[in-house]
């Protein structure tokens, strides 16, 4: 059944060259997306948590509006919105970027940032769950806050969120085939490509289909492992703990602040 | 900064902590009214009371762990106010230990007793280290120095804490009702280290229920209600007569 991806395309290549061709750009955008996205989630997340309310009100700011936009409306701001209004020149070498970068550094930025919003409220949540006795002790020790938070807080608090970390890993890179709508050929937009070629629409998104598949459970394996990797020993396993505190706030299910999260 | 106190004992040494009309408040509870307290070089407390009777936010203010409303805290010649810029420098001198031990769990047994002296002390790793096994070997448990606190019963936990708290070197070591999570055969052991510490002079602040540690090692005990110091005395005098009706009833609801 899926012979026809085996077959010659007119540029003399194979159909399975497309495929393959289009899941390194999935892959690209999500692996570089989501270390833009843990790199300011992390950040913004902790700024959700300290004690300065600017700092704190700003974090919260980033959170609400990236996570309560959808990611096509992000892309298309990123995309078509965001070069008429730098100004013109800015602008206008923006625009002339030549694809396929014109559009993966948008879609990169897009996908990370919107990404970074929602790990951001998990960052948050894993710090709010640690006992109160943990910062306790680390100031009576006369570890200041910066220290607390690097040696103390935020250790523990990834830990506590690897499970629930993983369903952003997954949700990142189904996230990038949101990515065709702005030009870049990644896997989706090449399996529509495939299948108004040869009108084989079944085998084109079977194929595309069986491959965001294998990457869901790759991710899947590749998060237990981590999981299982940074396990405290003695400890149990970090779900169980994390997963009351997090009932209330970031668990899919809680309507409100999932707010307008479609594209996922 | 030397501080002129009435008592006897601090005739004789200098003082560590004053504690002069100390007001907290939770909302509108008043969990501290008008506590005086003065802590001698090398003298023991232990501060005894009902629980919710203030003796545990008495010393958490003492290293400013809870803010406080009103009055004066002075340790080691540096007042504690919301604006100090050294907080952690007056902290670092304090060793606190608590109930539930709040050990860190992600770092082993000696990594846990390492960090303070290695971040705010500016120990080297071998420096920290070396310090951290002679205080682990002091409490026995050195040979536990690479599991993690999860592994650990809670009474070497407990043991734990206490060396990672004198790690700092500190001046005075407070006990927030140390024994009090324990199970009963754990007791004895936290309280040994304890009295071994009182031992070599270490001046001590604990809350704590355990008479008979109160009996052999305080130099006083304050007995505390609804947020006061109801009541001062040598351990002798407190146990067998003390003066006012509350001590009496506390005393005979823990003995038994």
């Amino acid at each position: 059944m899926f012979g026809v991806l085996f077959e010659q395309t007119a540029d003399g290549q194979r159909y399975v060259d497309w495929l393959l061709s289009g899941l390194g750009w999935t892959l690209a955008l999500a692996f570089f997306g989501w270390w833009i996205a843990f790199a300011v989630g992390v950040v913004v997340g902790i700024g959700r948590t300290v004690q300065n309310r600017l700092v704190a009100a700003l974090a919260r700011l980033y959170v609400e509006i990236f996570r309560n936009i959808p990611v096509l409306v992000q892309m298309f701001l990123w995309y078509f919105v965001l070069p008429e209004i730098l100004p013109t020149s800015l602008g206008d070498s923006i625009k002339q970027i030549p694809p396929p970068w014109g559009s993966f550094f948008p879609a990169l930025l897009c996908l990370g940032l919107y990404t970074a919003a929602r790990i951001a409220e998990q960052v948050r949540a894993g710090i709010e769950a640690l006992p109160k006795g943990q910062t306790e002790a680390a100031s009576a020790l006369g570890l200041g806050g910066y220290l607390t938070y690097r040696h103390i807080i935020v250790p523990q608090a990834l830990r506590l969120i690897v499970p629930s970390l993983t369903s952003e890993v997954m949700g990142i890179y189904k996230n990038t085939s949101v990515a065709l709508t702005i030009g870049l050929m990644e896997l989706t937009a090449q399996a529509r490509q495939i299948s108004e070629a040869t009108f084989q629409t079944f085998t084109a998104f079977g194929a595309a289909t069986l491959i965001y598949l294998a990457l869901a459970l790759i991710a899947y394996q590749s998060m237990m492992l981590i999981d299982r990797a940074v396990r405290i020993p003695g400890s149990t396993p970090a779900k169980d703990a994390i997963e009351p505190a997090l009932a209330d706030d970031v668990q899919p299910g809680a309507a409100l602040h999932q707010g307008m999260e479609v594209v996922k | 900064m030397q501080h002129e106190i009435a008592t006897p004992l601090a005739d004789r040494s200098p003082t560590i902590v004053v504690v002069e009309n100390l007001v907290k408040r939770f909302g509108g509870f008043t969990a501290l009214n008008d506590v005086n307290l003065t802590v001698a070089k090398r003298e023991k407390i232990v501060l005894c009371g009902p629980s919710g009777s203030g003796k545990s936010t008495l010393i958490r203010c003492i290293n400013h762990i809870e803010k406080h409303d009103g009055g004066r805290i002075v340790v080691d010649g540096v007042e504690l106010t919301d604006r100090m810029a050294d907080i952690n420098g007056v902290r670092s001198e304090v060793g606190m230990v608590f109930q539930s031990f709040n050990l860190f769990p992600h770092l082993s047994v000696v990594e846990n007793c390492m960090l303070a002296p290695m971040k705010v002390r500016g120990l080297s790793r071998p420096e920290a280290r070396e310090r951290a096994m002679d205080l682990l070997r002091k409490v026995r448990i050195h040979s536990q120095a690479d599991k993690y606190p999860a592994q650990l019963s809670g009474g070497q936990q407990q043991r734990v804490a206490i060396a990672r708290a004198l790690c700092m070197q500190p001046k005075i070591m407070l006990f927030d009702e140390p024994t009090s999570a324990l199970d009963p055969e754990m007791v004895k052991e936290v309280l040994d280290t304890m009295v071994q510490l009182a031992a070599e002079g270490m001046t001590m602040v604990c809350v704590t229920h355990e008479m008979g540690f109160a009996r052999e090692v305080a130099d006083r005990v304050v007995f505390m209600d609804q947020g006061s110091i109801v009541e001062e005395a040598d351990p002798e005098t407190f146990f067998r007569a003390p003066r006012t009706q509350r001590a009496k009833g506390f005393l005979n609801q823990i003995i038994h």
